[in-house]
């Protein structure tokens, strides 16, 4: 065994890795109509509402950035993601108020495979969740290709060695095989969106995509499982279980409510998509409070 | 279950990924069962006494933790 080495400074710049992100999301969308609408009500010229809807999301963004960094200092993990979660939900709702971010994707899609109608509830949530996920992937991945800069300027500095300030390979390997994992899935529940919003003729190739990416996040997870200590597999298991009680009461309630009319019969899509969401928050929950929840952090 | 793991370790001057490394577990798991947010199976106790040449019951015991 060796000593521990003495901790390397980072150098992150998280409020200005922040702001560029904000800055190319701005740039790829555009204002969504009901708010241009409103910009004109209320007597700004289009060129001015434009500029503005454009703004407003980066501005917030970097003020957020601030306010969570200022909320989270000295929190646990814990408590920092549920910081996270309550403004970053916020900014979502701001984003999507003033920016169309998504509105160049599917018209691209189309021009590749046909038309796609108007997407359900369900379709919106899996786009939404698809988007999240495959978001958080890019993340996990470049904390796995940066180590600990990547790790402080995104707050995943629980994922980094709090003595020795760097990460082992075998841990980057397993931060980077979820985040494989995480953006296949993403691209899973995208296709599948894009599948069913597709017309007859052209649901093979969105289908064969979603096949291939529910393989690939499949594997991603076996290999994960074969590489888990004992402690790992213990949570992954805790999850599973927590998410087949769930699953089991909600299918449950809905059988009840839709024997009686109240709701529309549930579609295998609909339990896909709550069974990966409960997992996903079950597994988050408990790798926090389990393996992150002692740490402190002054980020 | 306490455990007097941080001591022990301190003691001998190793880092978390140290352990970790010799024990083949995660450093999260050296993190969480210092914390005592998890308590280890029947096996990593024995390899844990092992590597430390004391008993199980000199690592840990059955009060629950702080």
């Amino acid at each position: 065994m060796t000593t521990a080495s003495p901790p390397s400074p980072r150098k992150a710049r998280p409020v200005l890795t922040f702001v560029l992100l904000a800055a190319v999301v701005s740039a790829a969308s555009q204002p969504t109509a009901s708010s241009l609408a409103l910009m004109g009500e209320w007597g700004l010229p289009d060129l001015a509402g434009r500029l503005i809807l454009h703004t407003l999301p980066v501005l917030a963004i970097i003020l957020a950035v601030l306010i969570a960094r200022f909320l989270a200092r000295g929190r646990t993990v814990s408590v920092r993601w549920i910081i996270y979660a309550v403004i970053g939900f916020i900014l979502g709702f701001l984003t999507a108020f003033c920016l169309d971010v998504l509105a160049g994707v599917p018209v691209d899609l189309a021009a590749l495979n046909g038309p796609l109608r108007e997407p359900d509830a369900l379709e919106a949530a899996l786009w939404s969740a698809g988007a999240v996920m495959m978001v958080l992937g890019a993340m996990m991945l470049a904390v796995a290709a940066f180590g600990a800069r990547a790790a402080a300027t995104f707050n995943m500095d629980e994922m980094v060695d709090p003595e020795a300030h760097d990460m082992r390979r075998a841990e980057r390997r397993a931060v980077g095989m979820s985040a494989l994992g995480m953006a296949a899935t993403g691209v899973a529940l995208i296709s599948l969106a894009v599948t069913r919003q597709s017309s007859e003729g052209a649901q093979l190739v969105p289908a064969l995509v979603t096949l291939v990416s529910g393989a690939v996040s499949t594997l991603a997870s076996i290999i994960l499982w074969r590489g888990f200590d004992e402690l790992h597999r213990r949570l992954v298991i805790n999850a599973y279980a927590v998410s087949a009680i769930v699953v089991t009461s909600v299918t449950f309630c809905w059988a009840i409510a839709h024997a009686m009319g109240l709701v529309a019969d549930m579609d295998s899509a609909t339990i896909m998509g709550i069974l990966i969401l409960i997992q996903f928050v079950a597994g988050s929950y408990a790798s926090a409070k389990a393996v992150y929840a002692s740490q402190v952090t002054t980020a | 279950m306490k455990n007097q793991l941080r001591v022990l370790r301190a003691q001998r001057g190793w880092s978390q990924a140290d352990l970790a490394e010799e024990l083949n577990v995660s450093r999260q798991t050296i993190n969480a069962l210092e914390t005592g947010r998890y308590d280890p199976s029947l096996q990593l106790a024995f390899t844990l006494a092992q590597t430390f040449g004391l008993t199980i019951e000199q690592i840990f015991s059955p009060e629950k933790a702080d």
